[in-house]
């Protein structure tokens, strides 16, 4: 009952430790000597169960992806599932992989053991290929907002940064449209509002959302806007996302489990 | 805006040829407060012209930017019209309208819909709708962004709207304390699922003269039971009977 009043630790406190860990720990660079590349994309697991969690993992090595992006509600909350989460991970030199958390995640005070496994939520990595470099923002919505630290530097990170890059890819976990008659809680419309201008403005490519557990697409102006499904093992259409970049080319598509 | 104008017209016309059962009410209000996405306080303010004819009501208003991250004057525009009637004794009131959120210098936001309200209980308001939300480029970032026709808008259909208000004395009081829970104002409207709170508190200076102070709490993420502060604003205005 406490979530619906408030948060265990809020996205600005969250914000506030994961600077300080992409402080210390740096933002990864991943080196392609080619100029093609995939991005796997998954979300909502809630692990329980790690049958579809360990696929996508496999999938991603066997065909060379260059990351496998979570979006959040990875798990329930509870360490016990967090353990379970962490024993499945592969070591980061076979995939590298990037987490970012989802409302479950920060139920039973998840937050501390996401922090010890993945450590920051909010960060940025950069993918350079044999002839161009993009960038990818990950971005925590756990609380079903930015909170004004993180828009604050989400902002000035495009201003700073974009240009610098051939294309820009959003994950984070709350999606921002209502594409469906669903009861999973959007941001607040002043923050949806603020967002979309910055998305037009800055040129972001795609937008890969989850947490509304059913797939949707919608492209407004130059950006395309990705539910997925859930991963979870119990959902009859569970699938995960590849996002293929071949040059200013960029396609995408779900692959079923 | 030329449907606006048109209906502003009709508006108009109807004020003129309406006789003396018709009664006009203006109201204006500011705003001030903060939220995560303001960048610092926001001022507004908003002007509103209500009539009424027997069962009939239209009301339009429009709202100016006075101080926020917002690079436009005027940030809203709306038009709303409603009759009451009788279902078995039991008071309701229907209403359609439309609203125009001009968020930015790019971009702007339209609803429409309809809803139904009762105050057949004195100390409580409810009411329910459903509305149609339009997420649009205007033309001058289609342009410059070469955006092209099918990829301009994003429409969100059949959202469920409601206003639940509980009040300290009866509707007629000259003076009252109340509390609500929507997810509705007059220049934007939320997801369903984002419940917004505001405490009211109205007093009625002269019979036709009526001032008001409420105060918005914003609250992000509550039906994601994982809730966190998103903003507030107060609410301060006069509403006068002509």
């Amino acid at each position: 009952m406490r979530g619906f009043f408030t948060s265990y630790k809020g996205v600005n406190q969250r914000f506030e430790q994961s600077i300080e860990w992409n402080r210390i720990n740096g933002y990864y660079e991943i080196d392609l000597p080619q100029s093609t590349y995939s991005i796997y994309a998954m979300g909502d697991s809630h692990i329980g169960g790690v049958e579809n969690l360990d696929k996508i993992f496999k999938n991603a090595r066997n065909e060379n992806a260059a990351a496998v992006v979570m979006v959040g509600d990875l798990t329930t909350g509870h360490k016990e599932d967090y353990d379970l989460f962490s024993d499945h991970l592969p070591l980061k030199d076979s995939l590298m992989y990037f987490a970012m958390v989802g409302n479950h995640d920060l139920y039973f005070d998840g937050w501390k053991s996401f922090y010890s496994i993945f450590g920051s939520s909010t960060y940025y990595f950069v993918v350079n290929t044999s002839d161009s470099r993009d960038l990818h923002i990950c971005l925590d919505t756990g609380d079903a907002t930015l909170g004004e630290k993180q828009f604050d530097w989400f902002k000035k990170l495009l201003e700073t940064k974009r240009k610098s890059y051939r294309h820009c890819f959003v994950f984070t976990h709350n999606n921002l449209f209502r594409l469906r008659p669903t009861s999973s809680t959007n941001p607040i419309v002043e923050e949806i509002h603020i967002l979309l201008d910055l998305f037009l403005k800055h040129n972001v490519s795609i937008v890969v959302t989850g947490h509304d557990h059913k797939r949707n697409t919608a492209i407004l102006g130059k950006t395309t806007h990705i539910i997925m499904d859930a991963l979870q093992d119990i959902n009859d259409r569970a699938s995960y996302l590849k996002i293929s970049i071949n040059g200013i080319n960029v396609d995408y598509s779900f692959e079923e489990l | 805006m030329s449907k606006l104008k048109y209906l502003l017209t009709i508006f108009i016309v109807l004020i003129s040829v309406t006789g003396i059962r018709a009664q006009i009410i203006l109201k204006s209000y500011f705003d001030i407060g903060e939220n995560n996405a303001s960048e610092g306080v926001f001022v507004k303010s908003v002007y509103r012209v209500n009539y009424q004819y027997l069962k009939f009501n239209i009301e339009t208003g429009m709202q100016f930017n006075l101080i926020s991250n917002n690079p436009n004057t005027i940030t809203g525009l709306d038009i709303l019209g409603s009759t009451d009637f009788l279902v078995r004794k039991f008071p309701l009131s229907a209403k359609g309208y439309f609203m125009l959120n001009r968020f930015s210098d790019l971009m702007y936001e339209t609803n429409w819909g309809v809803g139904i309200e009762t105050r057949k209980f004195e100390h409580f308001l409810f009411e329910l709708g459903t509305n149609f939300k339009t997420y649009r480029f205007n033309s001058g970032a289609i342009n410059k962004y070469n955006i092209s026709k099918d990829k301009s808008k994003l429409r969100e259909n059949f959202n469920l709207r409601y206003v639940i208000s509980a009040y300290l004395k009866p509707h007629y009081n000259d003076w009252n304390l109340g509390l609500s829970c929507t997810n509705v104002d007059y220049y934007v409207i939320n997801q369903s699922t984002n419940p917004v709170f505001n405490f009211q508190t109205t007093f009625k200076i002269k019979s036709n003269l009526t001032v008001y102070l409420d105060l918005w709490y914003k609250q992000a993420g509550m039906l994601n039971i994982n809730a966190y502060y998103f903003g507030y604003f107060f609410r301060g205005g006069v509403i006068w009977k002509i």
